[in-house]
């Protein structure tokens, strides 16, 4: 059987077969059973499709949508009405979020590549996202205190927010100090170093596993807060 | 192709300008449609609910690009399918990147909620055995048969909601049946299936 009598085949079904291609065809399946035994299964397949029936959407699906269309057009609308200046503060929060996930990205591209261990790679990433969320509670804990003191005590406000880096930091060395000595070692040996190819990094397991972050961002939340705003509050 | 009809093009004009009861009007009059060809492409009730309302939000946030020369219909059918397909293929890359065995046939036949009376027709095995047909496609090529079965569109016009040619969409429809016939085959697995739903029907 050639692909012309395939092709005619469907186009019988679809109902646009030209009429003396169609006798062409009623000729072939007469001769041919195994073309007649494809066709009489093609037109099975297209008759069940055919009587398939049309199922209606539940009564409240547009009840739900316009739900949906309300509240996102009034949280549009919120931001709408933010002053220019929150709006591009939000924006430029927006652009540092796409670029400190710039790095996992290449990261987990190289160990896809190169290593091809997606346990380690799942591992990695989970650790990361572990430490961004921890790092961003403690940014959301800082920058209220910093709203708090910002009337009264302003320059209490600027001291913290200039100590933010130094206090992220601090957090990661606390949580990962062998990580981040493995990695200044590294980059100390790569500035001295020739890059040699297929060369092996530390395995993952040297890594702080994910649950670790997870159980002291667990603590964090229970015990940590109300002692670090005592001691604020205790230091003014 | 039907042209839009001008009660549909007022609510879109009303829409456009920020009228939410007009919006509400094309959502009751296409929402049967969107939601057929959502369910047909997923497989599942509360999938299909959540990207028939996908489909209408993005409608709306898009109505701007509307092309008022084009059916209504066949722009919502559009953006329904599309974002279907991307839908199947994130599903594809979700199972794996877990790991997970392929779900069996019966597991992607139909979600184990229980049937609504929209959807009574499914409730038997005719309904799901076509599911389990459609199941059978990839997703390019189940856009092209829902298209094609339910709402009996012309090459064109399936290549115009799919944003393809008309030789692709001949192409995909000629594999998709070729397909599902060899499932009809005595020594296919899928034979038992088929049955069902010939004898059904």
């Amino acid at each position: 059987m050639t692909d012309t009598v395939r092709l005619w085949m469907q186009e019988k079904l679809d109902g646009v077969l030209a009429e003396e291609k169609e006798n062409l065809l009623v000729e072939t399946l007469q001769r041919d059973e195994e073309a007649a035994a494809e066709y009489g299964r093609l037109e099975q397949i297209d008759q069940a499709l055919s009587r398939a029936p049309m199922l209606r959407a539940s009564n409240r699906l547009a009840v739900t949508i316009m739900a949906r269309l309300s509240t996102q057009l009034q949280m549009a609308a919120e931001i709408d009405q933010l002053p220019e200046d929150v709006k591009q503060a939000f924006l430029l929060s927006l652009s540092l979020v796409s670029l400190t996930t710039m790095p996992m990205m290449v990261a987990s591209s190289w160990m896809l590549l190169n290593r091809g261990e997606t346990v380690a790679l799942q591992h990695s990433i989970e650790t990361a996202i572990a430490l961004e969320v921890l790092l961003l509670r403690a940014l959301v804990f800082l920058l209220q205190e910093v709203e708090q003191h910002l009337e009264r005590d302003p320059e209490k406000a600027q001291f913290i927010l200039s100590a933010l880096p130094v206090v992220f930091a601090g957090m990661l060395e606390s949580l990962m100090p062998e990580s981040l000595a493995q990695v200044r070692h590294t980059e100390a040996e790569e500035m001295q170093t020739v890059v040699k190819p297929a060369r092996r990094t530390r395995p993952a397991a040297d890594m702080p596993a994910a649950d670790e972050i997870w159980s002291h961002l667990e603590e964090s939340e229970t015990d940590a807060r109300p002692n670090r705003r005592s001691r604020l509050e205790g230091n003014s | 192709m039907n042209e839009p009809d001008n009660t549909i093009l007022e609510w879109i004009q009303q829409a456009k300008q920020g009228n939410q009861e007009a919006f509400a009007e094309l959502v009751y009059n296409y929402q049967d449609a969107v939601y057929n060809l959502t369910y047909r492409m997923l497989g599942e009730r509360a999938e299909a609910e959540d990207a028939a309302q996908e489909t209408f939000l993005r409608a709306y946030l898009h109505l701007y690009r509307y092309d008022a020369e084009r059916s209504f219909k066949t722009w919502l059918l559009s953006i329904a399918s599309n974002h279907c397909i991307d839908r199947l293929r994130k599903r594809r890359i979700r199972w794996l990147s877990l790991d997970d065995p392929l779900p069996s046939e019966s597991a992607l036949a139909l979600s184990s909620t229980e049937p609504t009376p929209e959807e009574w027709s499914l409730s038997n095995e005719r309904g799901k055995s076509i599911q389990v047909l459609l199941d059978e496609l990839a997703p390019e090529y189940r856009a092209a048969v829902v298209l094609r079965y339910w709402y009996d569109y012309s090459y064109i016009e399936i290549a115009q909601t799919l944003e393809t040619t008309e030789s692709a969409i001949k192409s995909r429809l000629f594999r998709a049946r070729q397909m599902l016939a060899e499932k009809l085959r005595p020594t296919e697995t899928g034979h038992d299936v088929i049955n069902s739903l010939l004898e059904g029907s």
